[in-house]
């Protein structure tokens, strides 16, 4: 009941104290007749509005980011001639000369140029070039991911899982475990419409297929308050606008699969269109008749579009859709067959609309769903589950920009989720269980440029979800202070919820997604984080962060449920809580030949389940205590590039038996005869994971007709054996581990040629 | 620049040079009590004996407990003791009762156990044994393998306190011969190494709830028996058996050890357990049987 109130003063003297000291400053700049400059970001062919653009003033290092339409502002400013650098992933960088004369409010519009035509131009450098980021952000554009060497094809989430602070659990998988947190603690969201289980070929890749998203923008942690529900981070990426010029084609030829990507314009604005598909077909149909066991289904795809219609030149419209599926079917023996079937749906229209050269409105309308449905048949019994997720919302945002340095954002997000699980047997339901909750949300946001050196930025969100009877105010801030030109401080705090929990299995085509509800709290935490961003020498940087988060009423699907008939709503889960904390050091080289990034991680990530581990707090299984990356780009020759990753980490936390005994026959068996005894939970470690790929890649052309690139890439170079897991059983009387190891040296080749 | 990067280099290897934090804690030997109460059966056999080390060979003569005080106590509903049944060893692990004794469907019952080798060690263990289970239906005495209706039988379960009733049952096979084994099974083994299949085939076992199982009036429940727990044509024997807490605590816990469940790869958790002091199962169950016998499907 404390803790409010609490809030509430922390609050009170966090703003209220730098405020004294940020008034004095700004009366002294203000006596000195100051400028400004608004203006708005747009994207040079669609003329769609781009906010999350880099927008830094000249070659000091004051910077800020544009707003949710594309708007920015520089306030305070003193009479003279800038140089505004506006950069921006998948775009290239625009440099514009602006000259402000004594209380001048000077208007711009920044028009960036998409970097869709980038094959030909093969010179290497960093898109983020000289700028100091905002705390916990982190941001990939398309030239990183496709440079990057990767297992059969290009992907979003295993480019990222090469920056600190990000793992996955294995090769196999491409979730994501960011700062400490599991994967259904990172809001994933493609045209600002959430995606729900974004993977592939049962988790290896991705949904996002490279030639049909824009990169990506990632906040790793103490993320702004027009987001929420998830504890943790956000993952943004966004479809690309087609060329407003001419028609575009690419194509991609990959071992394990073909993408075609076409955009163009249309009367009132532009359009893009992307497929990819697996072509595993021919592959499986040779190996089926030497190996046994060969899946005699199994293929997925997804389908990418979107379409722009600027109807005035205060309104746009934009429309995106994606869908996926995955399908296998594998024979495991004579009658008896696995199948599993899953995909996400997504279907969003924003309506962005231009009120004055100071408020902006954004209206969007989307619906998104994941479905699997696995199914096992042995002897003519079957049996299987069915589950969904659909997420249908409304949300509507409001900027305003003021000429005095103050930003401020509102908005409202309203929806409703609908989850469903079910098991079958034989055609019959066994159990069911349906949850279907509204949801709402309204967050206020306000950024503050006070003077040259002080960025504040306060937020509140008032999250509710219905089936929770839940209501909880969430605090956000904050706070960015220029030490010296080349040294940024900053500091953050805030408050974030969940109502969703994901199980987590072998494959990601398993896992199901189940809402807080009836007895069921959301889970709720508080993060806390500290940053310095530098520029110690040209062309380099050096950024360490340092967070502590807090996981509080974490909610799991219990593992021991052999059948959930019959049992309350809260009955089927278990609660806990967890903590987190680390330092993520990133030194980058920006340009020149030779550049890239080390990045060195430390963290730990623990949690505690009241009748696990004798109530003590254990080492979650994804914990890796130190991890080490080196990416390095290097241009070779003309049309030639090279690209080096080696990742280095502890090796995964496991839980070593310590002794077992068999069962007498007093106990009628059930399943095995042995029964391991624990005494600590993830106490053991296995050994370290470390492995090194490469790519090499020409640019060139197709008969001199049309651009093309080939790609030789070359994964876990040295064929590391990196453990996954050990596997416990007897094995004449003795308990013996059987290790299962991750992926051996895969070379890969692709094609593509860009029409 | 060079100084700054030596720098870097330095602390880099100092904090990889550093040892991780955990260590998993040493084992420690306990000892484990197993028996089990059958609702109209005789008092069951105690099993007293400890854990060893995951590299040590597990014998049975080697890890039995000795000159055990063991008994069993029947108890009123507020947990008085109303009767005692003492147990006397028998070999290095069994503890057989004295005299004998009936147990009970639907009351509690406590197991105490001193160790005097281990400075008067006690575990103590507390069950309450289902309530009586009927066949309330003819029994079903041929089926053919996969024919259209799968087999099923109707039985009378009275409920469970605080759960809907977990039903096991149990498949044996008494004719468990490589060429009875039904076509699943059979592109599972090869006849030369029959015997280590033999047991994994010949019982299989289904554990489940009633609260879902097409309930009639008066607790009777239609029991489905899937075709995939029938490894062997021939002579069958389904034990269904409705089971304590205890147990089901044990057996659901105890069996994703290996793999199975939402448990991502290579997690391990202790069984959920009851025994103060130790470790094991003090568990009851009320069982009926249904004989039948699985003829091959000519037609299939």
């Amino acid at each position: 009941m404390l803790r409010m109130p609490l809030y509430a003063l922390l609050i009170i003297i966090f703003w209220f104290s730098p405020l004294s000291q940020i008034q004095a400053q700004t009366e002294l700049v203000y006596a000195e007749a100051t400028a400004s400059v608004d203006g708005i970001v747009r994207d040079a062919m669609s003329g769609e509005l781009l906010p999350g653009a880099h927008i830094q003033l000249g070659e000091g290092y004051r910077g800020t980011a544009s707003g949710p339409s594309g708007d920015f502002s520089f306030q305070q400013l003193k009479p003279g001639t800038y140089t505004l650098i506006c950069s921006f992933i998948g775009y290239r960088q625009e440099n514009i000369s602006v000259s402000l004369q004594p209380e001048e409010n000077e208007m711009i519009y920044i028009e960036l140029q998409p970097t869709e035509a980038r094959m030909e131009e093969v010179v290497v450098k960093s898109s983020a070039k000289k700028k100091i980021a905002e705390i916990g952000l982190a941001r990939i554009d398309n030239e990183m991911i496709s440079r990057l060497p990767s297992a059969f094809e290009a992907d979003l989430f295993r480019s990222l899982q090469h920056l600190p602070g990000i793992k996955s659990s294995s090769d196999f998988s491409s979730g994501l475990h960011i700062r400490g947190g599991s994967p259904d603690q990172t809001l994933i969201l493609l045209d600002e419409t959430p995606v729900y289980n974004p993977s592939h070929f049962f988790g290896f890749y991705s949904t996002f297929n490279p030639d049909a998203v824009e990169g990506v923008q990632l906040y790793k942690g103490n993320y702004p308050a027009r987001y929420g529900g998830r504890l943790g981070s956000v993952l943004e990426t966004r479809n690309r606008n087609g060329n407003r010029d001419d028609f575009g084609m690419r194509m991609t030829m990959g071992v394990l699969a073909s993408r075609v990507s076409a955009g163009g314009p249309h009367s009132w604005g532009t359009w893009m269109l992307s497929v990819r598909r697996s072509t595993l077909e021919p592959m499986l149909a040779v190996l089926r008749d030497q190996v046994e066991q060969i899946p005699h289904n199994f293929y997925f795809y997804d389908v990418n579009g979107r379409i722009t219609i600027d109807s005035s030149p205060k309104d746009k419209f934009s429309f995106s859709i994606y869908s996926g599926r995955d399908q296998v079917n594998f024979p495991l023996a004579v009658q008896a067959e696995l199948g599993l079937s899953y995909g996400n749906q997504m279907a969003a229209g924003t309506w962005t609309h231009l009120y004055s050269d100071k408020v902006f409105s954004k209206v969007t309308a989307s619906a998104s769903g994941f479905y699997n449905r696995p199914v096992n048949s042995i002897a003519d019994t079957r049996q299987g589950t069915h589950n969904h997720i659909r997420d249908y919302s409304f949300e509507h945002e409001l900027h305003y920009l003021s000429h005095t340095g103050h930003q401020l954002e509102t908005g409202i997000d309203v929806g409703m989720l609908d989850l469903g699980f079910e098991n079958w047997l034989n055609g019959e339901s066994t159990f069911e269980s349906k949850t279907r909750s509204l949801y709402g949300a309204w967050y206020l946001q306000h950024r503050w440029e006070a003077g040259e050196r002080w960025v504040l930025t306060s937020g509140l969100r008032v999250n509710g979800f219905e089936m929770s009877d839940y209501l909880k105010v969430n605090p956000r801030i904050s706070v960015q202070y220029q030490l010296i030109p080349e040294v940024k401080l900053q500091a953050a705090y805030g408050q974030y919820d969940q109502f969703l929990s994901q199980t987590s299995q072998q494959t990601s085509g398993f896992n199901l997604w189940l809402s807080s509800g009836k007895g069921v709290q959301p889970s709720s935490g508080k993060q806390l984080q500290f940053g310095i961003k530098s520029l110690p020498f040209q062309n380099h940087s050096l950024n360490v962060e340092a967070y502590y988060r807090t996981m509080e009423n974490m909610f799991e699907l219990d593992p021991f449920l052999p059948d959930m008939a019959g049992l309350a709503y809260d009955e089927l889960f278990r609660y806990g809580q967890g903590h987190a904390y680390g330092v993520e050091v990133m030194i980058e080289r920006h340009t020149g030949r030779l550049n890239g990034y080390l990045g060195y991680n430390w963290s730990i990530s623990q949690r505690r389940f009241p009748d696990v581990n004798q109530g003590q707090f254990y080492a979650a299984s994804h914990n890796r205590e130190h991890e080490f990356n080196v990416v390095l780009y290097f241009k070779m020759a003309e049309n030639w590039t090279a690209t080096a990753a080696f990742n280095y980490a502890t090796g995964q936390p496991y839980t070593k038996p310590a002794g077992y005994r068999l069962r007498t026959e007093s106990i009628p068996s059930y399943g095995n005869t042995v029964v391991l005894v624990v005494n600590e939970i993830n106490g053991a470690r296995l050994p370290a994971y470390h492995r090194v790929d490469f790519a090499i890649t020409r640019y060139g052309s197709l008969l001199g007709l049309v651009d093309s690139k080939i790609s030789f890439q070359l994964v876990n170079a040295y064929s590391r054996r990196n453990v996954w897991h050990l596997q416990h059983n007897v094995y004449r009387g003795k308990i013996q581990s059987k290790t299962a190891y991750m992926l051996p040296v895969l070379p890969a080749l692709t094609y593509t040629v860009n029409f | 620049m060079k100084r700054f990067y030596r720098i870097v280099i330095l602390l880099l290897f100092l904090i990889f040079s550093s040892c991780d934090y955990m260590q998993p804690e040493a084992f420690e030997q306990q000892f484990v009590v197993e028996s089990i109460l059958v609702a109209n059966n005789p008092l069951p056999t105690v099993n007293l004996f400890t854990t060893v080390q995951t590299n040590e060979q597990f014998s049975w003569g080697g890890v039995g407990v000795s000159g055990a005080i063991v008994e069993i106590y029947l108890l009123d509903e507020e947990g008085n003791r109303v009767e005692t049944y003492h147990y006397e060893q028998v070999s290095k692990v069994e503890y057989h009762p004295i005299l004998p004794g009936k147990v009970q469907a639907a009351r509690k019952y406590e197991l105490y156990v001193v160790i005097p080798v281990a400075n008067d060690h006690v575990l103590r263990a507390y069950t309450r044994v289902p309530g009586e289970v009927r066949l309330s239906s003819a029994v079903i005495d041929t089926v053919i393998y996969q024919a259209d209706q799968t087999p099923n039988v109707e039985v009378q379960i009275p409920d469970y306190p605080g759960r809907p009733n977990m039903i096991m049952n149990m498949y044996m096979a008494d004719n468990p011969y490589y060429h009875n084994l039904t076509p699943y099974y059979a592109s599972n083994a090869e006849e030369d190494t029959m015997s280590a299949y033999f047991d994994y085939f010949r019982q299989s076992q289904d554990l489940f709830s009633t609260a879902n199982t097409p309930q009639k009036a008066n607790q009777i429940f239609t029991i489905t028996f899937p075709w995939k727990w029938f490894a062997y044509y021939g002579p069958y024997r389904i034990i269904i058996n409705t089971l304590d807490d205890n147990f089901y605590d044990h057996l659901r816990s105890a069996n994703v050890q290996f793999g199975g469940s939402t448990l991502a790869p290579g997690q391990i958790y202790s069984a959920i357990e009851h025994v103060e002091g130790g470790l094991g199962v003090f568990g009851s169950v009320a069982t009926d049987t249904v004989y039948t016998y699985v003829k091959r499907n000519i037609d299939k």
